[in-house]
């Protein structure tokens, strides 16, 4: 079994189940021909050959063991704390630390930049029945190999936090075994602005609507509720801008000095509240979440990133389906729909109208 | 949901001052942060001593004789204290006994009947209680059990037909109108003996009674089409202001009337009467023009020609006890008394920016949906643009509410004339089954002349009142949810809480209201009780007021602002705001109550505030 695989080596047809759908899905798309960062990832199975050389597995099972039934939730978090603490204690097995280190020299070859993303890529996660979004740990803004390999570690602890542990529990096939969990190793774009785009409007559920949402920089600060972004409503069908909302971005996210992750600093005086998402950028993003809601099927929800230019490049960093309650009927003037609905507070039931 | 009601301690009693009636009310009985999760709060303003209060004087059987549709107008009574009552404020100076026949013909069957011919699905009209000379109005709800799915389905049903024939429809209606106004209007009354004057008032009461018909019958599905098109362009987010503009700009026999007026200013400046309007009282202004011959003479008669066109309307709303233009031409000439005092009002430019307007209005509603939903909204422009309730709101007004009390008017008068009343109006006093008796000699004037008088000054004492009547009664929930309330009498949340809360002068700094005509702008404020006193309003004042009717339009042309208690985004009011491009708020509530002639204020018609920036030296 390999220990890394590279994302342009994988299939799309099998990516999801080998790497998991956040890794998985940045090889089906760069099949369709959406830009998507370059990198590696740790595979499920160099995790578990970690895991079996330091002792852990048995641990782990045991841990499982005492999960059984409906644990309390102070039981859960206490042993999440012993588990998560184990962990880290135990160095990551040399031939996985060596692949990785040799893997991330490659990139840094490649791309010719040494900073990088790590993100955790669990199997099952994402998946429709059971999103498991910003549960598991990613970093961002890393450089050189022994960081990296610390990371993947602390991704791979990150299964093992009260909150994940909770989330873990209520999987059906929770009770037979730990997750298991690849981890992406990824180019660190340098970002002009980035931020998130639904092909379907997030809260009305209409899919004649796109929304943009970004800031410039990396999206880091908006992730972490520190910003709000700008934000954009475009129609679906001819990417024409509808809406546009400036927002103070008062905080920008930056590398911090060293390689050592993300820092939120203030935005410069005249980017507060300059519009963020241009013409171009609004193409771009338009057109991409148009071409993967096409692909899935669904409505989807999207982290982009333009990069600093020239040329500057719309990058998908994550994608992932939306829950829609249900098909949002077409707008339709119907008066007598109208007014009952408007004038007189009632609905259409399958018995007629009601109030 | 549950609701829990708070009773206020009655403040009402005849022995009190009135104004106690408004008094604030202590916070905690109404604000709706004082209310339980999910525990609707309902404040009760009992109706105290009004239940009491004894009517007009020996009016005992003068009420219960018209036939009602669903419930027929009454005086208070205890059980009134369960439901809603808001201040109409379609008659702000208070109704004579025989001007009653409204309320009889016009909400206890007009609109019931309207309501359960169509059926309108959310209730049954309007029902109506008189408070001293003043009407309260409540919405008559569905009776408990009622089958909801089968009214909506008979709506549903009807609308649609009803909507393809709306244009046409008008148009007969309309027609049926006008010859009913012409066949009464010929008449020679003068000509007619008891028997014959008999028959003019019963025809004239039919024509009265048709009339409201009419109006009911195509207000209420103008009116749900109109709150379905908003509703929905609110769904796809249009601004709620923006909706109104969405109809503007479009022509009425109303405007068209001020434009006579101002024709008749720009003739009487060229006749160099500028002066003679300028020296002379408004009262005075006919008998001074009429004897000054020359021009003057010329020019009456041109303005006479003028009336005999577009004088037929009154300064209120269907009320007997007004005169028409051609009876009494005072409020037209005050009117052009104050326009000759300025510059000309540019009608051309007024409507052009009306319509431009309303053009980019419709561009900037577009430009934010996508092609399905402009599809959608543009469907829906089209049907409320056919049939468009704003441009219905003036049509109507010319042939039904302004003059069809003048028939009955008319008959009323000659009969006081022909048994030698002491005042020429003294009929209104009547209630109409004494004027029916009278004509029919079964009974005489001498018997009746005791009560005209005491009911002249049970009115004068009720008409002072007005100002410190209640603007609601009963139960008063912190929020309506029929949209015909909170559309056009402006019931708002903001407006309940305001007239439960009632208002200091001398707290009260800015006043919240619903935004209705665009702008900003600055102006000392008058404030008018009725239409009678237009002509003081000065050029660049703030017009505060309960509401407006159709008469006040002309004013428009001359104020800065304008500023209303009631009213929502349908009223009167914010329809000739937008169209004249006068900055207004409405539903205001204690506007009234709060400002005092002379207050420099600032009014926002784009936020919907009207901020006092100074008090007149006189209150403070």
């Amino acid at each position: 079994m390999s220990r890394v695989l590279w994302l342009d080596d994988l299939e799309p047809h099998d990516a999801t189940a080998r790497v998991g759908p956040k890794l998985g899905r940045l090889a089906e798309l760069s099949a369709v021909g959406v830009e998507v960062p370059r990198g590696f990832a740790v595979t499920a199975s160099a995790c578990a050959e970690h895991e079996g050389a330091a002792g852990l597995t048995d641990v782990l099972a045991a841990a499982l063991g005492r999960l059984d039934g409906t644990p309390a939730p102070l039981e859960v978090s206490a042993l999440a704390r012993d588990l998560h603490a184990h962990y880290l204690s135990c160095p990551v097995e040399p031939a996985v630390a060596a692949e990785v280190e040799a893997a991330y020299r490659e990139l840094v070859a490649q791309v010719r930049d040494d900073v990088v993303a790590v993100r955790s890529s669990a199997l099952g996660e994402d998946a429709r029945e059971a999103s498991f979004a910003g549960v598991f740990d990613s970093y961002l803004g890393l450089r050189g190999a022994t960081d990296v390999v610390a990371a993947v570690r602390e991704c791979w602890a990150s299964r093992f936090s009260a909150r994940a542990l909770t989330y873990q529990l209520r999987r059906p096939w929770a009770a037979a075994q730990w997750m298991p969990m690849a981890v992406g190793v990824l180019e660190l774009l340098p970002a002009y602005s980035s931020g998130v785009a639904f092909s379907a409007h997030p809260t009305t559920g209409a899919r004649d609507r796109i929304v943009v949402e970004g800031t410039f920089g990396w999206g880091e600060a908006v992730v972490q509720g520190l910003v709000t972004p700008d934000r954009a409503e475009l129609d679906a069908q001819d990417g024409r801008l509808l809406r546009y909302g400036v927002a103070d971005k008062a905080v920008l996210s930056t590398l911090a000095p060293g390689g050592a992750g993300m820092v939120a600093v203030p935005m410069p005086g005249a980017r507060r509240s300059e519009a963020v998402l241009d013409p171009g950028t609004l193409r771009a993003v338009g057109d991409v979440v148009r071409t993967i809601d096409q692909f899935y099927g669904h409505p989807v929800d999207v982290e982009w990133v333009v990069t600093q230019g020239p040329p500057r490049r719309c990058v998908v960093v994550q994608a992932r389906p939306v829950t829609i309650a249900g098909p949002v009927p077409l707008p339709v003037w119907d008066p007598v729909d109208a007014a009952m609905r408007y004038a007189f507070g009632a609905t259409r039931s399958p018995d007629g109208w009601v109030r | 949901m549950r609701v829990r009601a708070v009773r206020l301690l009655p403040t009402f009693c005849l022995t009190e001052p009135l104004a106690s009636w408004t008094t604030a009310l202590p916070p905690w009985c109404y604000r709706r942060q004082g209310a339980e999760r999910g525990c609707r709060v309902d404040i009760v303003v009992p109706l105290g001593a009004l239940v009491d209060t004894p009517w007009y004087p020996q009016s005992q059987g003068a009420l219960g004789r018209s036939k009602a549709a669903v419930e027929p107008f009454d005086t208070f009574r205890p059980e009134d204290e369960s439901r809603l009552w808001f201040l109409d404020f379609h008659w702000p100076r208070g109704l004579t006994p025989l001007a009653t026949l409204w309320n009889e013909d016009g909400y206890a069957w007009g609109t019931q009947l309207a309501a359960e011919r169509m059926p309108l699905p959310s209730g049954r009209g309007i029902a109506q209680r008189m408070a001293g000379t003043h009407t309260y109005a409540s919405p008559i709800p569905l009776p408990e059990g009622t089958d909801f799915t089968g009214r909506a389905a008979a709506f549903e049903r009807s609308l649609p037909r009803w909507l393809d024939g709306f244009p046409a429809s008008w148009q007969r209606h309309r027609a049926e109108l006008d010859a009913g106004w012409d066949r009464l209007q010929r008449r020679d009354l003068r000509a007619l003996d008891r028997a014959g004057l008999l028959d003019a008032l019963n025809e004239a009461r039919a024509y009265h009674r048709r009339a409201f018909e009419i109006h009911f019958e195509v207000m209420y599905p103008l009116l749900a089409t109109y709150l379905g098109f908003s509703g929905m362009c609110r769904q796809l987010g249009v601004p709620a202001a923006e909706v109104g503009r969405l109809l503007q700009g479009y022509d009425t026999p109303i405007m068209e009337t001020d434009r006579q007026l101002w024709s008749l200013t720009d003739r009487a400046r060229a006749a160099g009467l500028a002066p003679v309007f300028a020296a002379t009282e408004v009262a005075d202004l006919a008998a001074t023009l009429d004897a000054a011959g020359g021009p003057a003479t010329t020019w009456m008669t041109d303005f006479r020609d003028v009336l005999r066109t577009y004088g037929w309307r009154t300064e209120g709303s269907a009320d007997v006890a007004l005169p028409s233009w051609v009876e009494d031409p005072t409020p037209p000439l005050g009117l052009i008394k104050s326009f000759i005092a300025q510059p000309r009002h540019d009608f051309e430019a007024a409507h052009h920016a009306a319509v431009a307007d309303r053009e980019a209005a419709v561009d900037s509603a577009r430009s934010r949906l996508t092609r399905r939903e402009t599809a959608a909204f543009d469907a829906g422009l089209a049907a409320v643009r056919r049939a468009n309730f704003m441009w219905w709101q003036d049509d109507h007004n010319v042939v039904i509410d302004l003059r069809v009390a003048l028939p009955i008017r008319w008959v009323a008068l000659e009969v006081a004339r022909q048994v030698g009343a002491d005042q020429e109006d003294d009929t209104v006093f009547l209630f109409w089954h004494e004027l029916v008796d009278l004509l029919a000699g079964a009974r005489r004037y001498a018997d009746l002349r005791p009560r005209i008088a005491a009911r002249r000054e049970y009115f004068d004492r009720w008409h002072a009142r007005r100002p410190e009547m209640p603007k609601v009664l009963g139960t008063v929930p912190d929020r309506v949810d029929d949209p015909i309330l909170v559309e056009v009498f402006g019931l708002t949340e903001h407006y309940l809480d305001a007239a439960r809360s009632g208002g200091d002068p001398e707290q009260v700094q800015t006043l919240t209201g619903v935004p209705v005509g665009r702008g900003v702008a600055r102006g000392k404020v008058r404030v008018l009780t009725d239409a009678d006193h237009l002509h003081l309003l000065q050029p660049g004042e703030v017009l505060v007021c309960e509401s407006t009717s159709p008469n006040w339009t002309p004013a428009f042309a001359t104020i800065a602002a304008c500023v209303c208690d009631g009213g929502g985004t349908l009223s009167h009011a914010a329809i000739v705001g937008r169209e004249y491009g006068v900055p207004t708020v409405t539903a205001c509530a204690i506007a009234t109550t709060v400002l005092s002639d002379g207050d420099l204020v600032e009014v926002d018609g784009d936020r919907g505030t009207v901020r006092r920036l100074a008090r007149t030296a006189k209150a403070s």
